[in-house]
């Protein structure tokens, strides 16, 4: 007997995220670790209900995806910009894919004095810094995904009497686009962990990087884990937003 | 009426390690009355480079191809492609697709969308026009293709190996809906393929294409009479046009695709 007829697939779905609390609880109550270091899940989940019910977190949690957002949008339409001239102009895409996939394997973090040096210590750093991590993942996946266009369809417009512009609208952006949109959808994701390691440096006041590091420096272990537990919730909500609208919008990818 | 003709056309193709292949030396070929010719040759033939060359998809190195038509405007091809998968817009309805010609010739919503669902109604009725080209079997798809490849009312279709990705009985099935589309509106039809059997049921005639000259070597006339249906496969005229063809691709040296064994078993 297969495992989904034991039990439907939509159950298992829903099973994995109280299997980890139910081990985090059997860890914790067998003291299988320093309880100053890792509270009860229980802890950690009142502490999660206490800052969301009060609003106590939303000013960190609005300037974080502010400033993730800023910096997201901006290497969204300037890498799909660049991206789509990469892959549809051979001798472009030779000159700038080794500079851009240097910059993609570049530990972003790495070159944080740097975007302070540039945009100052407070706001424009952290956007300029999601913006740098974004950039190259959104590029090169559209380059790729222009690249990968199938030769026959575009030669079937043109013997429609396609001009270049036209197989451009009407093939390449549209065979492109799922491969765009995992470009997108990866820079997103890492979008979120930049933003939330570089609220860890200095010079800003509010945020939910700096707000993690806080509660780190003065051992408020419930509320380090609640905020852990608020930014794992936040990637997967945004990840989960992502992979619906590719179904619905993208609905020929991978077919 | 539309007619092609291909006239003492070379064309060649640089091979890895830059040695040059000669695909097609002063090769003839002419269409001009509404037929289906089928093109028959061993791989490497030149068989879709010609199709390759009437569609204006490459240039001839030397001689001349020409399309003409008496009607005016541009003179229009139809082509349909051996992979139907690579071909379609899976972002589009069955619908849309088929009308995509009509779209980049400027035609209104409405009228090619009438077009396009007029036929469907007439030639493929169990495809449901809203539906994406991906959720349809190989057939059908295959289908889908070919209606597209007329809704411009095109003045020659060419056809690359239409049937090669499918199973039997779509294979069959795709050979009957295209006489029965010809029989609508008859018109030079150029069609490519490997199968000998397929070929002596669509074709009128079938031209014999050698890799060792780069020329037609024969061209066979098929007399059974149409409407043709595979219960003809075991008619005497079928068996002769598909010994000569047989005779001539074991000349050829071609034993790819089961030919060989096809001879054995040949009354």
């Amino acid at each position: 007997m297969r495992h989904k007829d034991i039990v439907p697939r939509s159950v298992l779905n829903f099973v994995g995220l109280p299997l980890l609390l139910a081990v985090w609880q059997v860890v914790f109550s067998l003291k299988l670790c320093n309880p100053t270091l890792l509270p009860s899940p229980g802890a950690a989940l009142g502490r999660l209900w206490e800052i969301l019910v009060t609003g106590n977190v939303l000013p960190d949690l609005g300037i974080t995806l502010l400033r993730m957002a800023i910096g997201f949008s901006l290497a969204a339409v300037l890498g799909v910009a660049a991206g789509l001239l990469m892959g549809v102009y051979q001798p472009l895409y030779r000159v700038l894919a080794p500079v851009v996939d240097f910059f993609r394997s570049l530990p972003v973090t790495a070159c944080y004095p740097v975007f302070v040096l540039l945009a100052g210590v407070n706001h424009a750093s952290k956007s300029l810094m999601v913006f740098a991590a974004a950039l190259p993942i959104i590029m090169l996946n559209t380059s790729y995904g222009v690249r990968g266009v199938s030769p026959i369809r575009a030669q079937m417009a043109r013997l429609f009497g396609a001009s270049t512009p036209q197989v451009f609208l009407h093939v390449t952006i549209w065979e492109a686009a799922p491969q765009i949109w995992i470009g997108l959808r990866t820079a997103f994701s890492l979008s979120l962990v930049v933003e939330i390691v570089a609220e860890m440096f200095a010079g800003t006041q509010f945020g939910i990087g700096q707000r993690l590091f806080e509660a780190f420096n003065t051992y408020r272990t419930d509320e380090l884990y609640a905020l852990i537990l608020l930014t794992g919730g936040l990637g997967y909500m945004m990840n989960l937003a992502f992979a619906l609208t590719e179904r619905r919008l993208l609905h020929w990818s991978s077919k | 009426m539309s007619s092609v003709t291909l006239n003492g056309v070379f064309k060649s193709y640089q091979r890895a390690g830059d040695s040059e292949c000669v695909v097609l030396r002063d090769f003839k070929l002419k269409l001009d009355r509404p037929e289906i010719l089928a093109l028959v040759g061993p791989n490497g033939a030149g068989k879709s480079t010609v199709l390759h060359l009437i569609a204006k998809l490459t240039e001839p190195e030397r001689g001349s191809v020409s399309v003409t038509t008496e009607r005016e405007g541009d003179v229009q091809v139809g082509y349909v492609w051996q992979n139907y998968r690579a071909s379609l817009l899976p972002w589009l309805s069955v619908t849309d697709n088929i009308a995509f010609g009509l779209k980049l010739q400027g035609r209104a919503k409405n009228e090619r969308r009438k077009i396009a669902d007029d036929l469907l109604k007439r030639f493929a009725p169990r495809i449901t026009p809203a539906q994406k080209c991906y959720e349809l079997s190989g057939g059908q798809q295959q289908m889908v293709s070919i209606l597209r490849s007329i809704a411009r009312l095109p003045d020659v279709l060419l056809l690359d190996e239409p049937t090669s990705a499918l199973d039997a009985s779509a294979r069959w099935g795709i050979v009957h809906h295209l006489e029965e589309i010809w029989a609508s509106r008859p018109l030079p039809v150029i069609y490519v393929c490997h199968d000998v059997d397929e070929a002596v049921l669509v074709a009128d005639r079938i031209a014999l294409l050698s890799r060792r000259t780069g020329q037609v070597a024969a061209i066979i006339e098929n007399q059974c009479e149409r409407p043709r249906s595979a219960r003809m496969l075991a008619s005497s005229e079928h068996v002769r046009c598909r010994r000569e063809v047989l005779d001539f691709l074991l000349a050829e040296g071609d034993f790819e695709n089961g030919n060989a064994a096809a001879k054995k078993n040949d009354p």
